[in-house]
């Protein structure tokens, strides 16, 4: 799967398929701008699509106006709106089945987010369920931050009623999952929280920071708005919110700085939104499960990367967390310890997992030693490398040095283990790291085989190569 | 008050700008024929003193080099540092091999000979272990059981007194055991060799107190 990331609105200009339904409504295609904008034949109704805004309306100022909508796996490519009152009338809007609300946030340019499309098949693919895009487009298409965030509110009171009406025709508040990106996260919280926490489900997707910040927990998404809330965060520096709002508060490398965004604003539009739209890319990875984000409870992302925190005891026997739809093995324990922090590392593009083995290293010099490893993988013409450089690491007598690494592909059956030491000095002697054992453990795949070296003398900056062997039965 | 008092000796300065530039510009230029004056005096004999600073200057930075090159030449890894006379306490491992597709039931000098390929090989690893070869005492075939392939025998090593750390990980029956199926493990690609062993036929116990026996 290819996620574009086109903009889109230049190609709405051009546009062939404008429908204009009333004379303020300017309803535009922006998917399949030929096959679902026409009513297809045998269909007795036009496909109703997100609004799309010019730029000068967000400059001029929208006035909240929240359109629900609806998608099945019967009509996957064609949105229904629905009515927020006489729902009931249209047939495919099944309420014994689980309902999703995907809320969308703040939208400057007015243009619809490009990842609507690609969400709602995702979404369809996990569950036969109702999945109603939430359009308030009109509402957050606005220059002004301030009256977009005053317009949350707004949203939340009016889909707080729509749920309260799908209430009274017989829904249950436990089937119900809403998704909500940035600002649309802290609209899912206010929802949540009108409802008494009794919602089924919410999922943030980098909640907004700006003007969240520091605000008490009934002003912002927490854990107490849902039955369970699970929080993905990948901006928290720029667009997104610092700290933990849910039950599981995911952090993808960190949670602010992302792999691959534009370090420098000569990027023009992607430095600011690269980081804060890669949370929404992310979430899109894991629901396709091309992606397998497994994320380690950690206490900061410093401890997961010296590799302090890779075992999930308390899941047993689930593994530990993974990013994605279907939480159900981990829910019951997360809502139990309250609030946990996980952590996980991305490559820079697309499909984001990392192979993550962890590594176990015995040495026994007498004395200290510190020092950064390379470590090299090699499986036929293939070579990975990984540089674990963000702390020296302590060897000491007799006691396991513990690290993490990390690498963009996954090589397997591997051949070749090469390893290198260095310890940064310039002036001096050259140390040796003497190794009884060296351990690497593969995260992803447990069914594959340990693989261990004894016996090795790593001299300092000379890289040691070596065919690893399965290790022996003895577990320390 | 305070500012007043310090902008009065400010403005003086301004007023005499010029005057000032050209006595400070003609102080330099006379402090600095001074100075050349000074380097050129001889100091010890006929050396003058630019030149001696010149060699002092040399002198300190060939001590220096001198210095770092010697130490690093001179280093002495204190884990290479070790006196064999102190290990004193036996630690003896028995095991057995079998060697694979090679039947000797009726050539027992070929068998023999394999054996003594074995101990000497046994010898060579252990003895070129980094982290075992000084603890390395001797290595003994024990019995040939009749009519099988299985070879048994017996490695002593000697250690230090106090040796609760080393018998648990430097001389633990998997670090003993780890460093032949290594080395099993590597020699399995090459071919054609007589003394194969698979890694999987090679086992070690923790032995008794001697291996003489």
């Amino acid at each position: 799967m290819v996620i574009s990331l086109n903009n889109t609105h230049a190609n709405h200009t051009a546009s062939p398929g404008e429908v204009v339904t009333g004379e303020t409504k300017l309803i535009r295609c922006w998917v399949n701008q030929t096959r679902s904008c026409l009513p297809t034949p045998g269909q007795d109704s036009e496909c109703d699509n997100f609004t799309d805004l010019f730029f000068h309306e967000s400059f001029i100022g929208t006035n909240l106006y929240v359109r629900l909508l609806l998608y099945t796996r019967a009509k996957l490519e064609c949105g229904q709106e629905l009515p927020h009152h006489t729902f009931t009338s249209q047939p495919l809007f099944n309420l014994s089945r689980p309902t999703a609300f995907v809320i969308h946030g703040y939208r400057p340019t007015g243009a619809p987010p490009i990842w609507i499309d690609h969400l709602v098949h995702l979404l369809a693919r996990q569950e036969d369920m109702n999945i109603l895009v939430v359009d308030w487009n009109r509402g957050a298409c606005n220059l002004n931050y301030f009256t977009a965030i005053a317009n949350t509110r707004g949203t939340a009171a009016n889909l707080t009623g729509f749920i309260q009406r799908m209430q009274d025709e017989g829904a249950s508040l436990d089937s119900i999952h809403l998704i909500g990106i940035s600002l649309g996260a802290h609209v899912a919280g206010f929802i949540g929280a009108m409802l008494g926490g009794k919602i089924g489900r919410i999922t943030g997707l980098d909640p907004a920071g700006p003007m969240f910040a520091g605000v008490s927990p009934e002003e912002r998404l927490d854990p107490s708005d849902a039955q369970f809330v699970d929080v993905l965060h990948t901006d928290m520096d720029g667009f997104g919110l610092r700290g933990a709002h849910g039950h599981i508060d995911f952090y993808a490398n960190g949670g602010s700085d992302q792999p691959g965004c534009p370090k420098t604003i000569f990027s023009g539009k992607a430095f600011f939104v690269c980081d804060h739209q890669r949370s929404v890319f992310l979430y899109l990875c894991a629901l396709n499960r091309t992606c397998n984000l497994t994320a380690y409870p950690c206490s900061s992302y410093n401890d997961f990367l010296n590799g302090q925190c890779l075992q999930c005891e308390a899941f047993k026997p689930a593994s530990c967390p993974v990013l994605g739809y279907d939480m159900s093995p981990w829910k019951d324990t997360l809502v139990k310890l309250g609030q946990t922090r996980a952590f996980f590392s991305t490559s820079n593009e697309f499909p984001y997992s990392k192979t993550s083995y962890r590594v176990d290293i015995v040495t026994w010099n007498q004395y200290l030693r510190w020092g950064v490893v390379i470590l090299r993988l090699h499986s036929g013409k293939n070579v990975m490398e990984t540089r674990m450089d963000h702390n020296r690491y302590r060897f000491e007598q007799y006691t396991s040095t513990r690290l993490l690494a990390q690498f963009d592909e996954d090589l397997y059956p591997i051949q070749k283990i090469s390893l290198r030491i260095s310890t940064g000095n310039v002036i001096g002697p050259r140390y040796k790291l003497r190794l009884l054992r060296i351990r690497i453990t593969p995260l992803n795949q447990p069914e594959r085989p340990l693989m261990c070296r004894y016996d090795i003398i790593l001299e300092e900056n000379m890289e040691v190569s070596f065919r690893p062997l399965p290790c022996s039965e003895s577990n320390d | 008050m305070n500012d007043s008092m310090e902008l009065q000796p400010f403005e003086n300065n301004n007023s005499s700008d010029k005057t000032q530039t050209k006595s400070f510009a003609e102080r330099v230029r006379r402090g600095l024929e001074r100075v050349r004056r000074g380097l050129e005096t001889p100091v010890v004999g006929k050396l003058k003193l630019w030149l001696v600073l010149l060699i002092l200057l040399f002198a300190i930075i060939f001590v220096i080099v001198i210095s770092i090159t010697l130490s690093i030449v001179l280093y002495q890894d204190p884990d290479d540092k070790y006196d064999v006379r102190s290990f004193v306490v036996p630690r003896v491992f028995s095991g057995s091999v079998r060697v694979a597709n090679q039947n000797f039931s009726k050539n027992t000098t070929a068998l023999h000979g394999l054996a003594t390929q074995l101990g000497v090989k046994l010898t060579t690893l252990y003895g070129s272990s980094h982290a075992l070869a000084r603890y390395f005492k001797y290595a003994r075939i024990k019995t040939l059981s009749k009519g099988s392939v299985i070879i048994e025998f017996c490695l002593e090593f000697r250690m230090p007194l106090d040796s609760d750390q080393l018998v648990r990980y430097t001389l633990s029956r998997e670090m003993v055991s780890a460093v032949l199926r290594q080395h099993l493990y590597d020699q399995a690609g090459s071919g054609g060799n007589p003394l194969y062993i698979p890694p999987t036929n090679a086992s070690m116990q923790v032995g008794g107190p001697s291996c003489s026996s």
